[in-house]
């Protein structure tokens, strides 16, 4: 169960160090305010909508040579559970936590470098053989509601995080002729995962320039569902993860 | 499996975790999506009251065919639907959307339509609903007489396009072309679904190089009419036409500035060719290049600060950049040693041309820095004279992949080629019009 071990182990574990380091500092930070860190990072307030804006004034244009085009939904749309508004922040205490969250962050984008292509596909080909593997007992409690080491439970994680990319991978699309003009954009979507792999909650945690791209990445996660049942081990009743969509 | 082994091998899936267990999260890096064209279902349109069903089906067609020829989907027409939906009209309810879930497509266009009793308007409705995330997306009325069902539903599709791919379709642009169907060079124009056209000049001479004035209202033209090759002008709906610049030599290549005030041209009243810039009265010719090559083609900036022109005086033509004044020229094109007829973006991005390459002519794009230079066609005949649509998605160019010279259109990445009209050929030198709205 436990991850595979990649060459250069040393090093990683002197970044593991720092990584702890670090995130021990970036706990106390959040002890001070209960929301999520990548959130404090970005200072922006999104505030997510996806009802259509015609709703609220009807456009009125005309069409030569004698003719009106009236903006007439019949019915209302149903709201979305999507909606999801994000609190103001102050301007400077965002900035102060960013401040200190870049050392972080450049510590584990060195972890981020070098986690990554064998790891996944071992995982990938191990999928289904873990799937169906029998819990394994261990007398290093961690989590309370698991006898699960906290590796233990971290490789499980790991693993279903492995299944969850691999269907919203599957769901990403853009159409074709579209993918000039949507180079260089980047949008963050959080989703709250039930035990049962429905999509409880999602929202925007970071916008791309384009409306359009953000809606396909909203898309996908809707195709994408049901995503794969949230692993017994994890304690929780829902697991929230980011996923962040990349043009290329 | 090989494409997703692939895909494993070349993403990096990221994943580092904040603290140990509780408040944890995440994060996915997801990223090389799959291209697709979005699968949009047409259902059948609703006839409300005594609305003849062939008015409805000529709708549908012209709607079907306009979103097929933009290139951003696939059509599952209501044809192919499973059997319980084949026969399904009207908007439907957004409780009972999930109906639609087996019709495979992402994106659902409902229509219905309705000719008054006098027979004389018509109503145009439509809604556009998100089927993967059961939602509403836009809903529009349109009102007309019930000969403008075509332009009625041309703004439907560029509706369609809008909402679903982030800019208005440029279903209600026309091009402009030179034809040789009645044996002379004439300028004609057809609708950018091939439809409508229409013949423009009738004066059974040679006639060359449409260009639209900004407003669309008026086309600039060299005609041969009176012998020596001078610049006319024609009101769209092809009265009016009268001569404009008569120059001896050449008058000919006009591109009017993006504010419809001047035109640049070539003109060889000192001999050798040279870019002049007149007002758009004919007033006020002013030579604006002083070198010792040839000068040909100019095409304006959307900006109207710039023209891209050609020139031979590095000993082959190649594209150049000046300022409308004349001044701080560049060379833009070094690859090859035939480059002609640029056209510029209204995007501004990039400068489309015709290349030789191998004794073969070339479309090809270039970044208006000189970067990222693209070939867009390859293999298939002769293509030259491309011309930008207004939203700088397409290009239209005449090829002869097909026979007989004919105007093509594609997108600007090269894909999805497909002839304008249904002739039998003998086309050339299309020019793209605004939108008509």
């Amino acid at each position: 169960m436990s991850p595979h071990r990649r060459p250069g182990r040393a090093g990683l574990f002197r970044m593991s160090g720092i990584s702890l380091g670090l995130h021990g500092a970036l706990v106390v930070l959040l002890s001070l305010n209960p929301w999520t860190t990548v959130v404090k990072a970005r200072p922006e307030v999104y505030a997510v909508t996806l009802m259509p804006a015609f709703l609220a004034e009807p456009e009125k244009t005309s069409l030569p040579p004698a003719a009106k085009e009236l903006t007439k939904p019949i019915e209302k749309p149903k709201r979305d559970d999507i909606v999801e508004k994000v609190k103001p922040r102050k301007k400077e205490e965002a900035e102060k936590e960013k401040a200190s969250l870049k050392q972080l962050q450049e510590a584990m984008e060195e972890i981020r470098k070098k986690a990554a292509l064998e790891e996944i596909q071992k995982k990938v080909a191990h999928r289904e053989r873990m799937e169906e593997r029998p819990m394994v007992a261990s007398t290093n409690t961690v989590s309370s509601s698991s006898s699960k080491s906290a590796s233990e439970i971290e490789s499980i994680l790991n693993e279903y995080y492995g299944r969850v990319w691999t269907k919203i991978k599957e769901a990403w699309t853009i159409p074709e002729n579209l993918l000039k003009q949507m180079a260089d954009l980047e949008t963050v979507v959080v989703i709250t995962i039930e035990r049962d792999g429905k999509v409880k909650k999602m929202w925007f945690e970071k916008r791309s320039s384009s409306t359009l791209y953000d809606q396909m990445a909203m898309r996908a996660i809707r195709k994408a569902e049901p995503l794969p049942p949230v692993p017994r081990d994890f304690g929780e009743n829902t697991l929230e993860i980011g996923i962040r969509f990349l043009p290329d | 499996m090989k494409m997703a082994k692939k895909i494993f091998l070349t993403v990096v899936f990221l994943i580092f975790i904040f603290g140990s267990s509780a408040g944890a999260r995440v994060y996915l890096d997801v990223n090389q999506p799959t291209l697709i064209q979005i699968p949009i279902v047409l259902a059948k349109w609703k006839n409300v009251d005594k609305t003849p069903a062939a008015l409805s089906e000529k709708g549908y067609e012209i709607l079907a065919n306009d979103l097929t020829l933009s290139g951003f989907f696939r059509i599952v027409d209501y044809h192919h639907l499973p059997p319980p939906l084949q026969g399904k009209t009207g908007i439907p309810e957004m409780l009972v959307l999930n109906e639609w879930t087996p019709a495979g497509g992402e994106i659902l266009l409902a229509g219905e339509i309705l000719l008054d009793p006098a027979g004389l308007n018509l109503k145009l409705r439509f809604h556009l609903f998100d089927l993967i995330e059961q939602k509403h997306l836009v809903g529009k009325e349109y009102e007309a007489p019930v000969q403008s069902l075509r332009t009625m539903v041309h703004r439907m599709a560029d509706e369609v396009v809008l909402q679903l791919t982030g800019e208005k379709g440029v279903n209600n642009t026309k091009i402009a072309y030179v034809s040789r169907q009645t044996g002379n060079k004439e300028v004609f124009l057809s609708d950018f679904d091939g439809s409508n056209i229409r013949q423009i000049t009738r004066n059974q001479s040679i006639n060359l190089s449409p260009a639209w004035s900004p407003d669309g209202r008026k086309i600039a033209f060299t005609s041969y009419l009176r012998r020596n090759p001078d610049l006319y002008l024609v009101d769209a709906d092809g009265k009016n036409s009268r001569r404009f610049l008569d120059s001896p030599g050449l008058n000919a290549a006009p591109s009017w500035s993006p504010d419809g005030k001047r035109i640049a041209l070539m003109m060889s009243r000192d001999g050798k060719s040279e870019i002049f810039v007149v007002d758009n009265n004919g007033g006020n010719p002013k030579k604006i290049t002083r070198g010792h090559g040839n000068e040909a083609s100019p095409t304006w900036s959307p900006d109207g600060r710039q023209i891209a022109f050609v020139s031979d005086r590095s000993g082959s033509p190649q594209v150049y950049i000046m300022s409308d004044e004349g001044t701080d020229i560049r060379r833009l094109t070094y690859e090859g040693s035939y480059n002609t007829n640029p056209s510029w973006s209204p995007k501004d991005d990039r400068i489309t041309y015709c290349a030789r390459v191998g004794g073969r002519f070339n479309i090809c794009t270039i970044g208006t820095d000189g970067s990222g230079l693209q070939r867009l066609t390859s293999g298939s005949g002769d293509n030259e004279n491309p011309s930008w649509s207004p939203d700088g998605r397409y290009i239209a160019f005449s090829s002869t992949r097909a026979g007989a010279s004919k105007i093509f259109i594609m997108h600007a990445n090269g894909l999805n080629p497909r002839p304008l009209t249904q002739s039998k050929g003998g086309e050339s030198s299309p020019a793209w019009s605004r939108r008509f709205e």
